[in-house]
């Protein structure tokens, strides 16, 4: 389940922030922080510009509070503000030329520190393969495979965040798990990531 | 094999908390409202000074036409509106083009002796029209609305223009 859904915030404290009372802006991004940082460190490489763009998402949430009508909940429009930074990010002519020096899709070394990092913080060894396997993924794919299996986000939603047709999203979805089973393979202890079961 | 990947993937840890991170957001923001500033700031200056060169455009003319045309209508109804000052400024130009195909068709010669029943029709329109715009235009001796001013030399200088591109297709078949 996305972390955004996790996270509540009590209307008490949202209507304050719109008075632009700071500390319930402060309790806003202490409420935020992790998921939009998560959400930004998944999807954005390296980690700085990751960080750069979680915080942008922060200052996006508060100079906007006035927009926010309350038709859904908080935590999905703040959701749909850090998924709409981070995609903004991708598509920027400054990252994209930044990709082609790295050479296309490779991740850089920074890019797979950052990730071990992550895993090493939580001492999984699981882990650190799934995360070595993702950041070696492009930025499409592994956008289209965190919206879709950790944020709960439909194959039409993504294509519409993409510009594209929901057969964008399937197609992008479908290779990067063959892509992911693949580097799993070879990458972890030499299992299979799925255990094979019997059918008789 | 999708469903245990999601599921992998979404208990993968989280990032850790940073202490400093609100203290950079409200840098941030402080500074996009700073740059906001700045750049509205930039479009009122840019405003301003649009109007203030329309003002001073249109005071200019107004004393120019008053200068020129001393007992003329222009010179009793000051201020003119921005509006009236660019269309005299047009009617000075459209003048300077009537004139300049005035010449040119004094260029042409006069009236060839012979010409094409086909050309001479629209020609003699041209000329009477030209004629009558002249007389209008001398009638009202710079009395007119400088809209009205406009319209008529307008009307002159797509006149000329046609007439002059006639005789000079009149003038060249000649020459053959």
């Amino acid at each position: 389940m996305s972390a955004f859904l996790d996270t509540a915030l009590d209307p008490a404290t949202l209507a304050r922030a719109r008075a632009g009372e700071e500390a319930a802006l402060a309790a806003i991004y202490r409420a935020f922080e992790v998921p939009v940082r998560t959400l930004a460190r998944r999807i954005v490489m390296p980690r700085s510009a990751a960080e750069d763009v979680a915080q942008d998402v922060f200052v996006d949430v508060i100079t906007r509070l006035h927009q926010f009508e309350g038709r859904g909940s908080f935590a999905g429009w703040v959701r749909s503000i850090a998924v709409s930074r981070c995609l903004m990010h991708l598509r920027s002519p400054w990252h994209r030329g930044r990709r082609w020096l790295e050479g296309a899709t490779r991740p850089s070394a920074d890019a797979r520190e950052d990730w071990d990092s992550m895993a090493a913080a939580a001492n999984h060894a699981d882990a650190i393969d799934l995360e070595r396997a993702l950041a070696q993924l492009g930025d499409n794919a592994r956008a289209v495979v965190w919206l879709h299996d950790v944020e709960g986000y439909t194959h039409a939603e993504i294509g519409a965040l993409f510009g594209a047709s929901a057969s964008f999203s399937k197609s992008q979805l479908a290779r990067a798990h063959e892509r992911l089973r693949s580097l799993l393979h070879v990458e972890g202890d030499g299992t299979p990531c799925i255990p094979v079961t019997s059918t008789t | 094999m999708n469903t245990n990947l999601g599921d992998r993937l979404r208990v993968l840890p989280a990032v850790e908390s940073r202490p400093d991170g609100w203290p950079d957001v409200r840098q941030r923001i402080a500074a996009r409202q700073a740059a906001n500033a700045r750049r509205t700031f930039g479009v009122r200056l840019a405003a301003a000074a649009s109007i203030a060169l329309v003002v001073v455009t249109a005071a200019w003319r107004v004393s120019d036409v008053a200068t020129e045309h001393p007992g003329s209508m222009a010179a009793q109804l000051t201020p003119l509106t921005a509006e009236q000052a660019l269309a005299l400024d047009r009617v000075a130009q459209l003048q300077t083009q009537s004139q300049a195909l005035d010449d040119m068709l004094v260029e042409l010669g006069a009236h060839p002796v012979v010409e094409r029943a086909g050309a001479s029709l629209p020609i003699d329109t041209l000329e009477v029209q030209v004629q009558w715009l002249d007389h209008q235009i001398s009638v009202s001796d710079g009395n007119l609305e400088p809209g009205s001013a406009e319209r008529l030399w307008r009307r002159r200088v797509e006149a000329m223009d046609s007439l002059v591109r006639l005789r000079y297709v009149e003038a060249q078949r000649i020459d053959m």
